[in-house]
């Protein structure tokens, strides 16, 4: 272990601490020991066996809709909209839950626009939403996107030649997917599913809602009921550590299966790229993205066009809340991308890469950096408020819990997008770097800091999309009287105010549409 | 062989490019210019992979000027990254038969005798990782063997050799064009290089080609004062 | 490293300074308050309150809202003895057996001579300051035969479906759990099994049940008696109505209670006084859309005089339900699940 790996270490050592501490104070004020018979009841493995069931089938689908979706996204560069559409793919996930529910249900619902349209034309049907459909729908909204996202910058980040090379080779339509686009991929799927796996796991709002009932409950809803009308905060840790070793052995599992993706460095492909025709299928893909992923969102604009502008500006509540939404986003992602750099500069400079401790790093690298999304945020603030009550300056504490929670979620995020930048730019300037003596500060002012600023504004960009738009803040119960942008709009809808609510999800979904477009403009690698 | 009549690309930031030129069957032409003067773009052009804002482009007799870069007479060997990494040598030059193709019966006969000619027999498992540059190099050209196009484009095809491997590859570059009438056009930042490999030379300057000529009279007695500062001797 | 400290000290700094409330004036005396977050919102009875209760105290009111109803016990929970709260606001007759099992509720010493509750009032730790009645809330459009009773929800047509809350997130979830079991004891199990045809979801809070109903969704939702004041009063809106159940209604009674050695517990007290005097009990009925607990200082919005009055009201005492939750709520899942 060389001296650049320390910060990084320091990094997840804080981070596993910070989780770990959570947990044990809940334990300790649950004092009589953990009550460990609770796991074997049939409660307990029924919702495990949902939680898994939903989680595997959504990751499922999604790859398998965000597969054709990509590989259209990348063999086609110039088609009308393409560049909204290719933004709109990182607004899903930025969405609280419970302000998507409401978009799908407009399309999808019992009296949604498809099945409205079904009735006009003469079918008498009505969609049923509700049930294991509706909780796969609902993730496949979230994570297609995602997924499609991470695979398009993946086909992007090769060479330019390799895909020149199979236009001269005539590889096109199934050959190309065959001996190209699918041998790429593939290599990268274990990383997409693992990380849609996470989310699914955590999910908790969609699968209620949409759930139909309490046997689609997941391992997530026996926490928040231990946490919240048992009070029985040692279950609750108890749960939690059952969550995280479900999520580290999926997640063991999933790198057995594909090995680490490896980034290779390359130009972007050039957007003077050849257009092409795009195939009858190629639109049928299109369209269908369009109605899945475009649909929803495009109902939330429409249903928050009939709030109150006036009352709504002149609500005071709404600044506050705007502006202490930006202040911890802010903060969040500065933590998270600073934390994220750290990290990476371990990994790639801090060890001698066959060592014990590189292998130990690379286990804490694969936690941190996925499976915390595994760990509910509720738990992390009682735990914490629970640790630090007495403490001077309660709402001070609050608002650094929530920053740091709020970037302990976007990390996994934050991580995928820098370092395939970080490593392309390793490969080329580590030897010239190490020979010009460049190090440390040195290093990061000098090399870092500059080849890699757009990677780092995108990965900031898409890390305060992630914190504005977390509800999980406001599950921190007890623990802080912050008033978040997805906060207001909880307490929208909790006030009959379900107009004013839509409203302020149409300003939080532009806000972040903004940041994205933003984050575009300056860089076209995302993901 | 080739024929670019008025051959035209507007980019934003580099600027246009125009380009004329006439390449004879059996030629080996050389480009040389300064970078960004636009050799890349016109072997690009060639190739289909920039298309054109206007002017034309034929090949082989016919007219290319919208043809994808699959349909024209054309195999091309790159800088780098001339493999696939994730198939083996094999399939890599297979690939140049057909998008279909397998390792067995005529096709891959065909693919041992090409990588034997260029001196790579036994190489058929291997991994493009495990090869050298040199060795990646000739299985790119075994590609365009077994593709078996009229015309061969080489973008800068010694730039990851070493300077015995360079002498190797120009004399089989040299025997395989002469062996089978190839079309040969060459770029190079290198123009001592392709003294053994070109019959003339195209010096690109400024977006167009600004003088072209017999190999060694060019790099003797440079016609064009760019050029001449170019090759960094002093115009007679 | 430095840099990126001093910059999250800012930034937690300016956090802090854009949340603190307004400081008071050194000698004036502080009254915190913990309550659920809709009560302190623009819209809802805290903002108005506090300018009266201040007019008249010489002290100042901070509000702690740390979520809703539950997040407020929860919170008390975890501070124990170290709590800043001199009086909790909020909670609901199912979970003031658990807070006095805190040890931090002291006895109300209020006069509550005044009150007029359906229920006789003897509880001596808390004081309602509103209540309301769960009721099955259906969208006149959809529905013109309502349902009339429990029974005949229970039996009614599955294609008009009622979206309801889960008793283990929720606590009109809870409330109606305990709405079937007050009706039908031991029974209750099998008619949950038999109403969960006609079930169309069950989400994890109210807003979310309350957003598939106006959303259009499902015809009929579990909310309360006066949710169609707010649409009639607000909205000038007729549409949503609160179907009438024979067999009663559940009742939530939404009470507070000062805390234990607070050092302003006179104030605390006064102000549980102020909540059931005339004036606060005209501005609760309208501001948290909830009845009052004892005469106003003026007549309630003409809406009001409509809303669904139950013949019976029903109310299991708190500590039953605090002791039969978790075994209620088993059987709950398990008629759900078959």
């Amino acid at each position: 272990m060389r001296a650049s790996a320390l910060p990084g270490v320091a990094v997840i050592a804080g981070f596993g601490a910070f989780i770990a501490l959570a947990l044990v104070a809940l334990m300790v004020a649950g004092g009589s020991g953990l009550p460990l018979d609770r796991l074997a009841s049939p409660y307990t493995r029924s919702l495990l066996a949902f939680t898994l069931t939903q989680s595997f089938l959504s990751v499922v689908l999604s790859i398998l809709g965000a597969l054709p979706l990509a590989i259209v996204l990348h063999r086609h560069q110039r088609f009308f909209g393409r560049a909204a559409l290719v933004r709109l793919l990182a607004l899903p996930l930025a969405l609280p839950p419970l302000v998507a529910v409401f978009g799908l249900l407009d399309v999808w619902g019992r009296s949604g626009l498809v099945s409205a349209s079904l009735q006009a034309l003469g079918f008498d049907v009505r969609l049923d939403i509700f049930g294991l459909q509706g909780v796969l729908l609902a993730h496949v909204f979230f994570n297609l996107p995602l997924a499609a996202r991470l695979m398009l910058t993946h086909l992007e980040r090769q060479p330019a030649t390799t895909f020149r090379l199979a236009d001269q080779l005539a590889l096109e339509g199934w050959s190309r997917f065959a001996r190209l686009e699918w041998p790429l991929l593939r290599a990268h799927l274990p990383g997409v599913a693992g990380l849609i796996m996470m989310l699914c796991i955590g999910s908790f709002t969609l699968v209620l809602t949409l759930g139909g009932g309490p046997s689609s409950s997941t391992f997530e809803v026996a926490i928040y009921q231990a946490l919240r009308f048992d009070f029985d905060p040692a279950l609750a840790a108890l749960y939690t550590l059952v969550q995280l070793i479900l999520a580290g052995t999926v997640l063991i599992f999933l790198t057995r299966l594909g090995g680490a993706p490896e980034d290779r460095a390359g130009a972007l492909v050039s957007s003077e790229e050849r257009a092409r025709p795009l195939p009858i299928w190629g639109r049928l893909v299109l369209g269908l993205a369009i109605l899945f992923i475009v649909a929803p969102l495009a109902a939330l604009v429409v249903g928050g066009l009939f709030a109150e502008w006036g009352r709504l500006f002149g609500m005071a509540r709404l600044w506050a809340a705007i502006g202490t939404s930006l202040v911890i986003a802010t903060s969040a992602a500065l933590l998270a991308t600073l934390a994220s750099y750290a990290m990476l500069v371990a990994r790639l400079r801090g060890f001698r890469a066959s060592s014990q401790a590189f292998r130990f790093y690379e286990a804490g690298y694969g936690m941190v950096g996925s499976a915390v999304l595994a760990v509910p945020p509720l738990v992390l603030g009682a735990g914490w408020f629970l640790a630090m009550r007495g403490w001077p300056a309660p709402t001070l504490i609050a608002a650094c819990l929530v920053v740091l929670v709020n970037a302990l979620m976007a990390l996994p995020f934050v991580l995928r997008i820098m370092s395939p930048a970080f490593e392309a730019s390793e490969r080329r300037y580590s030897a010239l770097s190490a020979s010009l003596g460049l190090m440390g500060m040195n290093r990061f002012l000098r090399v870092d800091a500059p080849v890699l600023a757009k990677p780092f504004a995108v990965a900031l960009a898409f890390a305060l999309v992630l914190s504005v738009g977390d509800l999980g803040a406001a599950a921190l119960f007890g623990a802080y009287d912050l008033v978040t942008l997805p906060v207001l709009i909880l307490n929208l809808m909790g006030s009959y105010r379900t107009d004013d609510a839509a409203g302020v999800a149409l300003l939080l979904g532009l806000f972040v549409f903004a940041l994205i477009a933003l984050a575009e403009r300056t860089h076209k690698v995302l993901g | 062989m080739i024929k670019l009549s008025g051959a035209t690309k507007c980019f934003s930031r580099e600027g246009t490019f125009r380009f004329d030129l006439e390449v004879g069957e059996g030629q080996s032409l050389g480009v040389i210019g300064a970078s960004g003067a636009g050799k890349s773009t016109l072997l690009q052009m060639i190739a289909g992979f920039v298309e054109l804002d206007s002017g034309t482009i034929g090949l082989a007799g016919q007219d290319h000027s919208a043809s994808t870069p699959a349909e024209r007479p054309i195999s091309m060997v790159f800088q780098s990254n001339n493999l696939f990494e994730h198939l083996d040598v094999a399939t890599n030059v297979g690939l140049g038969i057909s998008p279909r193709f397998r390792k067995a019966g005529a096709p891959m006969k065909k693919v041992c005798d090409a990588l034997a000619q260029v001196g790579l027999a036994g190489f058929e498992d291997r991994r493009p990782t495990s090869l050298s540059g040199g060795e990646a190099q000739r299985v790119a050209l075994a590609r365009a063997l077994v593709r078996d196009k009229p015309i061969l484009l080489l973008d800068e095809p010694f730039a990851a050799l070493g300077p015995s491997m360079r002498a190797d590859f120009t004399a089989l570059l040299s025997a395989m064009q002469k062996d089978r009438g190839l079309t040969m056009l060459t770029v190079s930042h290198a123009p001592t290089e392709l003294r053994g490999l070109c019959d003339q030379l195209a010096f690109v300057f400024d977006g167009q080609i600004a003088v072209i000529g017999d190999t060694d009279a060019m790099l003797a007695n440079p016609p064009h004062p760019a050029l001449a500062d170019y090759l960094g001797v002093s115009t007679a | 490293m430095a840099n990126r400290l001093t910059q999250f000290t800012a930034l937690s700094a300016l956090a802090l300074a854009m949340v603190l409330p307004v400081t008071a004036n050194a000698d004036d005396r502080t009254l915190t308050i913990y309550t659920y977050d809709s009560f302190v919102a623009d819209w809802g009875p805290g903002p108005v309150l506090t300018e009266a209760f201040e007019a008249e105290c010489d002290c100042i009111i901070e509000w702690v809202a740390p979520g809703d109803g539950v997040a407020v016990l929860n919170r008390l929970r975890f501070e124990g003895d170290s709590t800043d709260a001199d009086l909790v606001l909020g909670l609901d007759t199912n979970l003031t057996a658990e807070a006095v099992a805190t040890g931090l509720i002291a006895p109300h010493q209020v006069d509550v001579s005044v009150l007029d509750l359906p229920i006789a009032w003897t509880d001596d730790s808390f004081v309602p300051f509103d209540f309301g009645y769960f009721a099955v809330v259906y969208d006149t459009q959809a529905i013109s035969t309502p349902p009339t009773s429990l029974v005949d929800l229970i039996e009614g047509d599955a294609d008009q479906p009622i979206v309801l809350q889960d008793p283990r997130t929720s606590t009109p979830g809870l409330g109606f759990m305990l709405w079937m079991k007050a009706v039908y004891g031991d029974e209750a199990g099998e008619k949950w099994a038999q109403l969960s045809e006609r079930i169309l979801t069950v989400t994890p809070g109210w807003s979310e049940a309350y957003g598939l109903f106006t959303s259009g969704e499902a015809p009929m939702v579990l909310s309360y008696t006066t949710s169609p004041a707010y649409h009639m009063v607000v909205e000038e809106d007729e549409r949503y109505q609160a179907a009438a159940f024979e067999e009663g209604h559940y009742m939530q009674i939404e009470v507070a209670a000062a805390v234990e050695g607070s050092p302003e517990i006179d104030l605390a007290r006064d102000f549980m006084a102020f909540l059931i005097a005339p004036e606060a009990q005209s501005v609760l009925p309208v501001t948290n859309w909830m009845l009052p607990v004892a005469p106003g200082s003026e007549a309630l919005p003409e809406p009001f005089e409509r809303l669904v009055t139950p013949a019976d009201a029903l109310l299991l005492d708190p500590e039953t339900v605090a002791a039969e939750r978790q075994g209620w709520i088993e059987e709950w899942l398990d008629a759900m699940s078959r």
